[in-house]
């Protein structure tokens, strides 16, 4: 597949920020604070092994 | 890591589903670059599958919560769900990611042998993520890149060198 071609990427970066604009700032900052736990838990994680 | 609110789906969840049902998947995109030192937030979770794994990955989002336009029948590219708030998950279904113009292809299961294993030092919680190397060349692929696409791919590079130069 050409991933060029795929005009559902662009609408899908459309509907996010569109989504997070309806937000209102008591929501918005709830979503934000469970982005930074959830990436700063991603971040924690150790390398344990490559499958080569 | 416990689910952050009742009722509200937590991705670290449908993660673990993934890894019992033996889902053959990458956590692709934004969400992987910072787990590789790349700081570029979204809100996005984007996993690329096994297209074998199709119909058991629609299951396992049906039963997480999710809503999407799929349909088992279709063997669609790309499909994205959500929880009709912010929790939106794009999974790609593709065999190989290619632009052909610029002569870059990169394969699921290269891309899935090669990745690595990020795991929870005290918990069971594993995901499976593209080396970074192979992030970088999926973004490479997009047709018509932004600016900021272009500053990511400069930043990424130089993120890619540093590292190489460390290990030297």
């Amino acid at each position: 597949m050409d991933i060029g071609a795929l005009p559902t990427r662009k609408q899908s970066v459309r509907q996010n920020i569109d989504a997070f604009a309806s937000l209102s700032p008591s929501q918005k900052i709830r979503v934000l604070e469970k982005q930074r736990k959830i990436l700063a838990y991603l971040k924690s994680l150790k390398e344990v092994k490559s499958q080569k | 890591m416990k689910s952050q609110g009742k009722g509200e789906p937590d991705p670290i969840d449908l993660i673990r589903r993934f890894n019992k049902e033996h889902i053959g998947y990458l956590l692709i995109g934004s969400m992987a670059l910072s787990m590789h030192d790349a700081p570029f937030g979204s809100a996005d979770w984007d996993f690329w599958v096994s297209s074998e794994d199709r119909v058991e990955v629609y299951d396992i989002i049906e039963r997480f919560g999710l809503q999407g336009k799929h349909k088992k029948t279709e063997n669609r590219p790309l499909d994205t769900f959500t929880d009709g708030e912010f929790f939106k998950v794009d999974v790609f279904f593709v065999k190989a990611f290619s632009n052909k113009k610029k002569g870059i292809t990169i394969d699921f299961s290269g891309a899935y042998v090669r990745a690595v294993i990020k795991k929870d030092p005290v918990g069971d919680f594993f995901v499976r993520v593209p080396i970074l190397e192979d992030l970088v060349t999926m973004l490479k692929i997009v047709e018509t890149p932004r600016s900021q696409h272009l500053k990511h791919i400069e930043y990424l590079e130089a993120l890619l060198h540093k590292k190489k130069k460390n290990k030297l």
